[in-house]
């Protein structure tokens, strides 16, 4: 892969991890930093980074795996809830360019702070406007198949082919039957001044 | 997926008579709709964490993830992926959060199950869902580790025995920490007083098989009269019997729990 990826490395062999299950298509871990004791992370063995990459009959299957986990924090753990959380694409809490799923055991005493206040109410033209603009797209959902993200190109292999095509005055690459014009009409020019002066 | 006991339906259906969100999928209270198919529903957050604060529900009344049936789960799962491109094309974000709370401890704050889908990007001032931490426990996470770990593979058993998938054998997937044999003649050369035990008193490996973990995982896909003659060439075969780890039997402890 091109960018370095923890997910990927483990996968790999190279870095340690205490997993939790595995099968051909998933795998999980426990995290290691966690946030609580019994903090596990899912990922699809294959590298995504966005949530739309994942081939649309799996990701059902890694949500399941997640539910599984839940139910096994619920008796492992004596935890009172858990969270499924994931955070995907390039945002400012993604722990790595892996779409990963992490299912986190919640206690009541426990002092995390994944809930946010609710926020003063948005207003109502606001509201509005961000609906239309999702609601344009959503249209869409059923209705056309997403394409798949176009896999990386490997600049190194490409061969390149030179096709000289029409050049334009602007980028200085004059052609040859306009460089001789264009000391005709320098020539023609000069002599004209010449003759005036 | 759990089954709903009947006390746990009674107590349900009590819920939905004075759950808002039941009311507004039927349209009494007014909200602002963004994708509705016969299954889920999905709305903007009145107050919502960011632009585009989407909540997901089923139209069905469930109070926690465990209680959804299997086509539901997946055909929500569906439209998750889908509404997250959505959310992303459309207010040109770079990423999402789906997050879901099961139970008050969590932070459920109303009894119909929902997915909260907030849009991301690099560098805005959402603190609130950072997954990593250096202070905790280490010592308990190590425990809960040993337990997961029986259990899980158990739950992922019958949650195929109910669902199978095509791409799924029955056998779980064979652990990397099988030795070769020529991994395993390495192995005891760079260990220079095993070595020595192998070539001068081999009957010593024989019984302390049993006995030590460490051997038993290093001998375990391997024959120990290969690597004893490879190192020791008056040894004699002999029938040796590890007690059986066998790594792609992952349930092997599991039929003894149940007797």
């Amino acid at each position: 892969m091109l960018v370095r990826c923890f997910a990927c490395d483990i996968l790999a062999g190279t870095e340690k991890a205490n997993v939790v299950y595995e099968d051909e298509m998933t795998l999980a871990f426990m995290a290691h930093r966690p946030l609580a004791p019994g903090h596990i992370i899912i990922i699809p063995k294959q590298h995504h980074e966005k949530i739309e990459d994942v081939p649309s009959d799996m990701i059902a299957h890694y949500f399941s795996v997640a539910s599984a986990a839940g139910a096994a924090l619920f008796e492992g753990v004596s935890a009172t809830g858990t969270n499924i959380i994931a955070n995907e694409g390039h945002s400012s809490n993604a722990v790595f360019p892996h779409f990963a799923i992490h299912v986190i055991p919640r206690k009541d005493d426990d002092g995390l702070k994944l809930n946010w206040k609710p926020q003063k109410p948005a207003e109502q033209g606001k509201l509005e406007s961000t609906q239309k603009k999702i609601k344009e797209e959503t249209f869409m959902i059923g209705k056309r198949k997403r394409e798949a993200a176009p896999e990386p190109v490997n600049l190194d292999e490409i061969k390149r082919e030179f096709i000289p095509s029409k050049i334009s005055k602007r980028s200085g690459n004059i052609s040859r039957g306009d460089r001789e014009a264009e000391k005709e009409f320098d020539n023609h020019m000069i002599k004209q001044l010449k003759r005036s002066s | 997926m759990a089954e709903m006991s009947p006390d746990v339906k009674k107590a349900l259906d009590e819920q939905k008579k004075n759950c808002p969100f039941c009311k507004m999928i039927q349209g009494e209270i007014p909200v602002k709709e963004t994708y509705k198919d016969s299954k889920v529903y999905a709305i903007l957050d009145i107050n919502p964490l960011y632009t585009g604060h989407t909540l997901l529900m089923p139209i069905e009344h469930f109070p926690i993830l465990p209680y959804m049936g299997k086509d539901l789960f997946s055909h929500a799962f569906k439209i998750v992926q889908e509404m997250c491109f959505a959310l992303k094309t459309a207010l040109l974000m770079t990423g999402t959060t789906v997050f879901i709370a099961n139970g008050a401890s969590a932070g459920q704050q109303s009894p119909h199950f929902m997915i909260h889908i907030i849009p991301r990007e690099a560098g805005d001032k959402v603190d609130c869902f950072g997954l990593e931490s250096s202070k905790s426990d280490q010592q308990a996470h190590d425990d809960a580790y040993r337990i997961l770990s029986h259990n899980m593979p158990i739950l992922m058993f019958n949650h195929f025995n109910e669902s199978p998938a095509s791409w799924h054998k029955n056998k779980p997937v064979k652990s990397k920490k099988a030795f070769s044999k020529g991994e395993v003649i390495s192995i005891i050369e760079k260990n220079p007083p095993l070595k020595k035990i192998i070539e001068e008193q081999p009957e010593v490996l024989v019984s302390e098989l049993s006995k030590n973990k460490q051997l038993m995982e290093l001998f375990l896909a391997v024959d120990v009269n290969d690597i004893i003659l490879h190192f020791n060439k008056k040894w004699v075969r002999k029938e040796i019997v590890i007690s059986k780890i066998d790594p792609n039997d992952q349930f092997n402890n599991v039929e003894k729990m149940f007797r």
